[in-house]
């Protein structure tokens, strides 16, 4: 029987893809110590692994220096995050980084990721159940420990704004064992008693000092709570799992205080404010109305029977104005036409040509005579003069003599 | 005591609600007021409903001043 044989390549490819298709090398973190560190000029990291039980080489390309955020240095102990794959040339394995963190640190920031991711699943951070922080509570309730600087800068803003409201502290353990149960039991207690809004958290310190507030049972109290909770842990930059699920985070204790108790003042002045302004309104509509009416008065004056008799007087007076001015204008204009007619009359008048020597002729008939060829021989005619007639008879007649 | 926390918490619970609920009917009376078909009459009912609210926000805003309480080992409420 023929035994199987495969070149160094083959086998070296055989394993690297073996690795490849492993589901958690592909995806791994490795908590080690760091030796052999050598920061190449390239900019790529390489270094070797260890713990007591053994090493693993490993490196970080430049394109992932992103995930590494400190200066990693021999002895460093150190979670490192990436995929371990075969380099296929020399036949060894090595862990390629993406992530390199503190091990204490990150080790605890391994877990809030974790936690968050859960959670966020689970949709306990989920913009819908988050319930609105009433505008004008009455009753703060506070989870924190009473020895602490949140509690003064709390009571101190909460006085400051309004001392009408009442605050009630649940003293709690905020640190080390225990405090966890702690904050969960104050956060039940103080929603049983019955506030109407609800300060949970802490002043600024380490993350291990904060680590109460990442605690899965904390996010479920306060998910699980019926009040209002705003969350305010640490600092403005400390993001802890409390702050997710809260229904409102503050970046500090002091912000929650401004954010759960109103300000009196400003209430007191928004009251005054609005009550200037509705008087202001009703000002302005008396001010309306009072012209409505005014406008009316005069309306009404303008209709009155007095007002439409004096309209009706002021027009029979303008009529009579312009029928007197037409009157006038047409007799004018008839003197004139009159003159004009009797100059020509005078012009046509035949007494001024029988003073110029003409006569008038008349036949017997006692039409005036114009034409010779109509009148016979013997004839008798009238001949009139400016002064008197003749009667005379025709003797001779000489028709169309200048034809 | 457990009766009179409930008597007191059911107090605020009314009185904060009432604040709230009276602050937004201000508010809707002057709206109502804004509007330019309201009549002279309107304006009035409108103004004396406001200023009724109005008083009763301010006598809800003041009130004596509170000492700071805190939660016994019992679950009850005390003076700090």
């Amino acid at each position: 029987m023929m035994k199987n044989v495969y070149s160094v390549g083959q086998v070296n490819t055989y394993i690297k893809n073996m690795f490849a298709q492993d589901f958690m090398l592909n995806r791994i973190s490795v908590r080690g110590e760091v030796s052999n560190c050598k920061y190449h000029t390239s900019g790529h990291i390489y270094f070797t692994l260890k713990d007591s039980m053994g090493t693993i080489s490993a490196v970080m390309f430049a394109g992932s220096r992103r995930g590494l955020s400190f200066p990693m240095k021999e002895g460093d102990k150190v979670i490192v995050t990436g995929s371990i794959e075969v380099y296929e040339r020399d036949g060894k394995y090595q862990l390629y980084a993406r992530e390199i963190e503190l091990a204490g640190e990150g080790h605890l920031y391994l877990k809030f990721e974790a936690l968050k991711r859960k959670l966020a699943e689970m949709g306990m951070f989920a913009a819908e159940y988050k319930r609105p922080i009433p505008r004008y509570a009455r009753r703060v309730g506070i989870v924190t420990a009473p020895t602490g600087a949140a509690i003064q800068d709390i009571r101190n803003i909460a006085s400051r704004r309004n001392p009408y409201v009442q605050l009630i502290l649940y003293p709690a353990l905020v640190q080390g064992e225990g405090a966890a149960a702690s904050i969960v039991n104050g956060i039940r207690a103080l929603d049983a008693l019955g506030v109407d809004v609800m300060i949970v958290g802490r002043g600024g310190g380490s993350i291990e000092d904060l680590w109460a507030f990442n605690e899965e049972a904390v996010a479920r109290a306060i998910f699980e709570c019926e009040t209002p909770v705003i969350s305010a842990v640490g600092h403005e930059t400390d993001t802890t799992i409390a702050d997710y699920v809260a229904d409102l985070r503050a970046p500090t204790p002091s912000a929650a205080a401004e954010l759960a108790v109103f300000d009196y003042a400003l209430a007191k002045e928004q009251l005054t404010g609005m009550q200037q302004h509705m008087a202001r309104l009703l000002r302005q509509q008396i001010a309306a109305a009072r012209m409505r009416l005014s406008h009316a008065q005069t309306k009404l004056k303008y209709l009155s029977p007095q007002s439409r008799l004096n309209e009706n007087r002021r027009y029979a007076a303008d009529l009579q104005e312009r029928i007197t001015q037409r009157m006038t204008q047409l007799l004018g204009q008839r003197r004139h036409e009159l003159a004009l007619l009797s100059g020509t009359l005078e012009g046509l008048s035949p007494v001024k040509k029988l003073r110029a020597g003409y006569s008038y002729v008349s036949g017997e008939d006692g039409h005036a005579v114009t034409d010779a060829a109509c009148v016979r021989e013997g004839e008798v005619l009238d001949i009139r003069l400016l002064h008197g007639a003749l009667r005379a008879e025709v003797r001779e007649i000489f028709p169309e003599r200048d034809a | 005591m457990c009766m009179e926390n409930e008597r007191e918490k059911a107090m605020a619970e009314e009185k904060k609600m009432f604040l709230e609920e009276t602050f937004a009917e201000i508010e809707n009376v002057i709206t109502q007021m804004e509007q330019p078909e309201v009549s002279l009459d309107e304006s009035f009912r409108l103004y004396q409903q406001g200023v009724a609210q109005l008083k009763v926000c301010n006598e809800l805003l003041d009130e004596v001043e509170k000492k700071i309480q805190v939660i016994a080992a019992d679950g009850s409420p005390q003076e700090w």
